[in-house]
């Protein structure tokens, strides 16, 4: 089997349908929910201080908890930052079990002190995320293209795949970066 | 200098923006700030995309789904029975207590769950171990003990095939063990206490 890295982007299929698809056995709706925030849930474990194996470890069973409890989530809505508070439990707990001097109490995730900073800078991620997912297809192709490939693709070669000329490349990316924002500060209105 | 727009901040981030906007930056904190935030959140999605899944685990957790999801025509998994038990009522019908062996059988696997005291009076430890006599099956993957309502609780299972999950409370789980594409689900375990009658 290869290993190829899939697009974590461009999809925009909102989260309570995808939530509510694979509440009915859409097997598809959990492969788009895992690309979509498989990521986030690595990136929150590493942030947290697991490897890479370990990452991976967490993905595992945050998809089995969720799997497990995808009925009991209330608001669909809020699937992102679900998803990354189980993480950073999960990544907690990885470490306690494997590597206990780790953290700098023996204790449960729970009453870990580090716990709580890694909460609102895992909710961040998560908004941050949920946010892009909202983007137009458009501005996830170029956001993705131009400001997270390593290294991105010059303006000429997206304009060309685009259909756009070069010199309007820029300010559309703005426009995308602007509406990213947009969101951001709207989901932290409506409290996801 | 008025302070800087959006635009030129996201310029200044990606190295392009002009002189004057650099001087201005290193002179306001309000305009620092909002770059870092700026800065904060393109790291964050950089990061993300580097954490992209790949084939493997995206299948991984297709075959999870699979399993254990709410689909109709599920593949067929291992359900585990009880095949031997310590004490001498069926499992169904009392709880655990503790230092009791139960062994259940699923496919080529076997599985012993012991409860464990504790130091707490209203939690046990669950100790278990898979073990299988077929050599080109390795054991290692996840555990997890599924109340009805509740946190699930999981464990690295070991090379050894040897788990250990503490503090669980009494009462009614679903064990699920997860290695790779095989499953094995137990239904009914009943986690008691010794100060259960």
């Amino acid at each position: 089997m290869s290993h190829r890295r899939h697009d974590w982007t461009v999809d925009r299929q909102l989260d309570q349908e995808l939530v509510k698809a694979c509440r009915r056995g859409d097997e598809e709706a959990w492969v788009v929910l895992w690309r979509r925030y498989g990521p986030l849930v690595k990136s929150v474990s590493r942030r947290i201080g697991c490897d890479s194996e370990e990452a991976r470890d967490v993905l595992q069973r945050v998809a089995l908890v969720a799997l497990e409890k995808l009925d009991s989530l209330r608001d669909p809505k809020k699937l992102a930052p679900w998803l990354a508070g189980i993480a950073r439990f999960q990544s907690f707990e990885i470490i306690r079990e494997r590597r206990p001097a780790a953290l700098l109490q023996e204790d449960t995730a729970v009453s870990n002190p580090r716990y709580d900073d890694e909460m609102v800078r895992t909710e961040d991620l998560a908004r941050l995320r949920q946010a892009f997912a909202q983007l137009e297809e458009r501005c996830q192709r170029l956001l993705q293209r131009l400001m997270l490939k390593e290294p991105p693709d010059s303006y000429q070669d997206v304009a060309r795949d685009e259909n756009l000329s070069a010199t309007s490349i820029g300010p559309i990316r703005l426009r995308c970066m602007k509406r990213l924002g947009k969101l951001i500060e709207k989901l932290s209105r409506s409290g996801s | 200098m008025d302070h800087l727009t959006e635009a030129h901040i996201i310029d200044l981030i990606e190295g392009e923006g002009p002189s004057e906007a650099e001087a201005h930056l290193a002179e306001c904190s309000q305009c620092r700030s909002a770059q870092r935030l700026w800065q904060e959140r393109i790291e964050s999605l950089r990061e993300m995309s580097r954490e992209s899944l790949d084939d493997a685990e995206l299948h991984r957790l297709r075959v999870l789904y699979r399993q254990l999801g709410p689909g109709k025509d599920q593949a067929p998994r291992w359900i585990a029975r009880l095949v031997r038990s310590s004490a001498a009522a069926p499992a169904a019908a009392r709880g655990v207590a503790s230092g009791e062996i139960m062994e259940y059988s699923a496919g080529p696997y076997t599985l012993m769950l012991r409860v464990g005291a504790q130091g707490s009076r209203s939690t046990v430890s669950v100790i278990g171990q898979i073990a299988t006599n077929d050599r080109d099956r390795g054991i290692g993957g996840t555990f997890a003990l599924t109340p009805p309502n509740g946190r699930v609780r999981l464990s690295d299972v070991d090379q050894f095939g040897e788990f250990n999950l503490p503090e669980v409370a009494p009462g009614s789980y679903r064990g699920t063990w997860w290695f790779g594409d095989q499953i094995m689900v137990v239904h009914d375990v009943e986690i008691g206490t010794d100060d259960e009658p």
